[in-house]
This record gives structure tokens, sequence and C-alpha cells, in this order.
């Protein structure tokens, strides 16, 4: 019996093999054929036998892990509507900063930025796809305190729960240079507390050259943050706009990019 | 099964432009997605959201080209298989080979068989009779706590064990290729009844 070759697989898998030649096949691969075996799992790339094969596989569990919510099905749906390659989605943070300075109170005037490289081998945004909205994340760090002068630090992940007692420390990372709007959003209205052009890569928020957090002391509840940008000014109207939960792409004027991230503080 | 309408039907109304639709399928199969880039030890948990957001956003996005709407979540199973090692790719290699072959595969995986396929409840059991002829060892272990269990990704079993992640990685893809192995051998055994 011959081993799989590529033209035997597809033609099985498309329905097209002779019974014959199938019915043989069946019989080799019941047999428990390494060569085969290691064959189907060099293969380059998934076709629609991984597919099936990882749907039974999903199907063994009864785990409801993994489920989904509002914040990124609302996500998807900018995305789709933006038409942009992939979902403007968020956080992937490089641990390692320099973020143990102090822990400064956000919401002031006069917060500037520390631009970074961007990543090596981070995000590429639209993927090659040149288009108006400008790629974004907002990323964030939640600091603890301690009892020392080190906070700790963990990297936040949207919806997560975080102390009063905690800060959030926010990262933008931008496909290119952009206007960059931060605020936290109360009820359909937003409040700025971040507004600069920064560059393409990675901007740890600061303040006076140092890392500063958002503290959520007095905040209790579910909190949600923007990110917006757009390659010309964002206008207070955009900030607005994305406050009251409109895709931020759909009002008038320039593309705007926005990216959410939502912590519950108790 | 699951609750509601079917997959076809809800492909069907998410074309027809009813959102109620798309989030039904969302809400049906976003976690298995996330399950398959669940299994790529090398991802954390960043990479695993942005690869099933991604992958969400392609299949919408391609769910004209979609010509079996009965084989939804399979499909979409595809594309975050393929988003993911596209990544992985991207990540060690700049890959730009392995993005052309996984976007062919998403186009492949679009065409219907000329033949049936065996049903989904019949390549469960399949799999549960693999799982329950495995050995008893340390692939048994993690493909019981990954994909029976389902709390844990590879990357925390790997550190439930005290082992490296491709150790993980290794043993989740030997199971994963027997499955596939012996899921083909009945692809074969049908096509073989069908003259």
């Amino acid at each position: 019996m011959m081993h799989l070759t590529t033209p035997t697989y597809l033609a099985l898998l498309d329905g097209t093999l002779p019974a014959g030649e199938a019915r043989a096949l069946a019989a080799h691969l019941d047999a428990g054929c390494e060569a085969c075996e290691g064959w189907l799992a060099d293969r380059t790339g998934a076709d629609r036998l991984d597919g099936r094969v990882d749907a039974a596989l999903a199907a063994l569990s009864v785990a409801t892990a993994g489920a989904g919510h509002d914040l990124e099905y609302a996500r998807l749906t900018r995305a789709l509507a933006d038409g942009a390659g992939a979902a403007p989605s968020r956080r992937r943070w490089v641990v390692g900063l320099a973020v143990a300075a102090a822990v400064l109170v956000a919401g002031v005037a006069g917060l500037v930025q520390r631009p970074s490289a961007p990543a090596p081998d981070g995000w590429d945004g639209n993927k090659g796809q040149a288009g108006p909205v400008v790629p974004l994340r907002l990323r964030f760090l939640v600091l603890l305190p301690r009892a020392g002068a080190v906070p700790g630090i963990e990297k936040g992940i949207s919806g997560q729960v975080v102390s009063p007692e905690s800060s959030l420390q926010f990262q933008v990372e931008l496909g290119r240079e952009a206007d960059v709007v931060l605020a936290r959003v109360t009820g359909a209205t937003a409040e700025p507390f971040f507004h600069a052009r920064l560059p393409a890569g990675r901007t740890v928020v600061s303040l006076s050259g140092q890392p500063a957090a958002y503290p959520m002391a007095q905040l209790a509840g579910p909190q949600r943050f923007l990110a917006l940008a757009g390659a010309q000014p964002v206008e207070p109207a955009d900030v607005d706009r994305a406050a009251r939960g409109a895709a931020a792409a759909a009002g008038p004027g320039q593309p705007i990019s926005l990216d959410v991230i939502e912590v519950h503080v108790r | 099964m699951p609750d509601g309408p079917d997959d076809a039907a809800l492909v069907a109304a998410a074309l027809r432009g009813e959102a109620g639709a798309q989030r039904a399928l969302y809400d049906r199969h976003r976690p298995a997605a996330w399950r398959v880039a669940r299994a790529f030890a090398d991802f954390d948990a960043d990479d695993i959201d942005d690869v099933v957001q991604e992958s969400l956003v392609r299949a919408f996005r391609s769910l004209a080209k979609l010509k079996e709407p009965e084989r939804f979540g399979p499909w979409l199973l595809t594309i975050t298989r393929n988003r993911a090692l596209s990544r992985l790719a991207r990540r060690r290699a700049g890959g730009d080979l392995a993005e052309e072959l996984a976007r062919e595969a998403e186009v492949a995986a679009t065409e219907p068989p000329a033949a049936p396929d065996p049903s989904a409840a019949a390549e469960l059991e399949l799999v549960r009779r693999i799982i329950a002829e495995l050995p008893e060892g340390p692939e048994k272990v993690t493909v019981q706590l990954f994909y029976v269990e389902g709390a844990l990704s590879a990357r925390e079993i790997a550190e439930r064990l005290g082992v490296g992640k491709s150790a993980i990685t290794m043993r989740l893809e030997r199971f994963r290729a027997k499955v596939k192995r012996r899921l083909l051998a009945e692809v074969a055994r049908l096509r073989g009844e069908g003259s």
C-alpha cells in the first residue's frame, strides 16, 4: 500500500478518490501507519480535516470557559464595519518595562509620553492592508500597592476585577503616527484624561518622564476606558460618539480607530 | 445538539443581515475557537484572544463563501488554526509562505466534498474511543486535562505538570495526529462504501 500523498489526500477529502482506493487507504490508516500519521501532522496549514478534528475535540469538554462577551463582540462588529483586515484587538503586553516607578495620579493635564520602537514580532495592525484607519491597541498594567516602595505589577486583561487600591497604567500601541485620546466613560459621557500626538509603536503614558497610572480609588463597579486614534486631531465629538457606544468610524470626518478595556472595581 | 436554530439557519440569517444571528454564531462557536488557540503553548492569553478575534472577523467577512453552512463550526476552527499557525510563523521566521498557504487552505475549506463525510456525532464518538484506548501515562493525562476537562491552557498544563511547554505541545500534537489519522480512515471507509 502506498502511503498518503498530497493528491491522494486531497482527492479523498474532496470525495473524488475511487472507491477501491479509498477502501485500501482506510485499511492502511486503520492499521496504524506511523508514516502517514507523521505526514498528516507535518502538513503545512490547516484544512477541512483539521477543522473537523478540532470540532470533535472541542465537543469533548463541557467546560464553559472561553465564552464570548459584549466587549469583544463590539470590537468584532467594529472591525467588520471598518473593513480592516483584523479586529482592533488588544493587549499584548511585554512585561519588563521599568514601571516600578511612582504611581502617579492620572487625569492631570500635561501628561506626556515615552515612545518606544515598534515591537519586532508584535502586532502588525491591518496586516499589510493599507487603509485609512490607524491600527490601535490599548493595553494596561494593574499596579497593586504593597508594603514597600515598589508596587506589585500584573498584566491587565479586560474584564478583570481590580481593587480600589490599585491603579491602571496604560500603554498605547499604534500602527502609525496618530493623534490619540484616552478617556474614561461614565454613563454616556467620556472624561478625556490624555490627548497627544504619538508615534508608531508602543507608548507608555507618562508624566514628566515617569510612567503614570490611573487610580481606582473612589471608583466602584465597571469602569470602561477608551482609546481613540486618528491621523488628524481627534475631536471632542469623536470621543462623545465613542462614549455613546456608536461605531467611532461611522461619524462624520476622518476615520477614528477605537479600542476599549473594562475593569470591575471591587 | 445546541439549543436554538442550527448553524445553517444562523448562517443564512446572518447573510441576510440579521445581527442576532451573527451574535448567536459568535456565542456558540467562540469557546471552541478559543480552545484551538489555547493548544498553542507559545501563546499567552493575549495571543489567544487575538487569534480568536482575527479568526471570527475573517469568518464573518467570508461567510458568503461558505458552501456548507451546516459546517460553520469546523470551518471557523480551520481558520482559527491557520491564524494561529500564521502567527507562530510570523513570530519565528517572517512566515510569508505559511501565511499564503494558510489563506489557500481557508479558501479550499469553503468547497463542499463530492461525497458525504462522517457526522459530527460519529466523529465525537471516535475521539472518545481513541482517548479511552490511550495507555495510561503523560499523554493521556495531558489529553484529559486539555481536551476533556478543558479548564487549562497548554501553557498552564505545562506549569501544573512541571514540564516544558514544548513537551505539552508535543503530546497534544501527537494525540491530534492520531485523531486525524483515525478520522481520515473513517472518511476513507465512507468513500469506499460509496461505490
